[in-house]
């Protein structure tokens, strides 16, 4: 396991919205051009993380459940940790355990496809008309892989009953 | 036929869509939260250019960033551009304009005319 060089950390504390999205990619973006990362990396990085905040975004909004602090509950984190050889992408949020079995399906679909076949799975969402539940347009996670080029890690650790916690981890090779 | 001008913003791009030059412009970034809110006005504007177009209309997409729920929008743009093809002799052209080094959005160009089947230019724009 490579060690850390360095890492950039974003929290936000309570739900995201569009303005706030845009202001932590600012914020995110500015960072990488201070520790001099490549225009085409940087790019990478920028929409990778636009694609998990739309996912953050997506998970939180919404979130509400009896007895839970809402501040808390929707409350996301982003790193960006900085290795000898790649550049480490982290998000986490909380989750209804009720999501989880699709979230995972998703992510493990999209893992099992070569680089051809994620640009061709691209194409085939892209052109389909169909808009998932949450309002994106499934088109995520394949976008995440397609500009990663690594498979999508992910953890859930159950909190109790009603919640876990999700993380998600997206590498780029330096 | 009206223009539609919107100004871009850090998560909305910029519009100058005119109906007399039958030049279309979308620049800058596009990550709202929103993609229907934003998109829906300039579908339904094309739609309207659609019944009388220029004898040539071209859209210059030239976007830094777009997030993957603006990405099934654009495609709507695009599919709406079709429809400006039906009219008699009418021609349509994208140009599609990206930072230098800019693969990953050269290629996104690619598909987007893979799938439409509309003519496109790429023009790598120096930094």
């Amino acid at each position: 396991m490579t060690s850390t060089e360095m890492a950039i950390v974003l929290q936000h504390r309570g739900a995201i919205n569009g303005p706030i999205i845009a202001e932590l990619l600012d914020d995110l973006d500015f960072k990488c051009i201070n520790l001099d990362i490549s225009d085409v990396k940087r790019r990478k990085i920028f929409n990778i993380a636009v694609e998990m905040f739309q996912n953050l975004y997506h998970y939180t909004r919404d979130l509400k459940i009896n007895g839970y602090d809402e501040t808390e509950l929707r409350s996301i984190f982003l790193s960006l940790d900085i290795l000898e050889d790649s550049y480490i992408l982290i998000t986490s949020n909380h989750i209804k355990n009720q999501d989880i079995d699709s979230l995972r399906k998703k992510i493990d679909f999209v893992n099992k496809l070569d680089v051809k076949e994620i640009r061709a799975f691209y194409k085939k969402i892209l052109s389909n008309e169909e808009f998932s539940e949450k309002g994106g347009a499934g088109l995520g996670f394949i976008d995440m892989k397609k500009r990663s080029g690594s498979p999508l890690e992910y953890k859930i650790e159950k909190i109790d009953e009603t919640i876990s916690k999700y993380t998600l981890v997206v590498k780029v090779e330096k | 036929m009206e223009k539609l001008i919107i100004e871009g913003t850090k998560q909305s791009p910029y519009v100058d869509f005119n109906a007399e030059t039958g030049k279309l412009e979308l620049s800058g970034r596009s990550i709202p939260e929103n993609s229907f809110e934003f998109y829906n006005p300039l579908l339904e504007w094309l739609g309207e250019y659609a019944k009388s177009p220029q004898s040539e209309t071209v859209l210059k997409v030239y976007l830094e960033y777009f997030n993957t729920s603006s990405s099934k929008y654009i495609l709507e743009v695009l599919k709406k551009l079709k429809e400006v093809l039906k009219s008699n002799g009418a021609q349509v052209k994208v140009d599609w304009c990206y930072d230098e080094d800019d693969e990953e959005m050269m290629e996104t160009g690619e598909d987007y005319e893979d799938v439409t089947g509309l003519e496109f230019d790429y023009h790598e724009i120096e930094e």
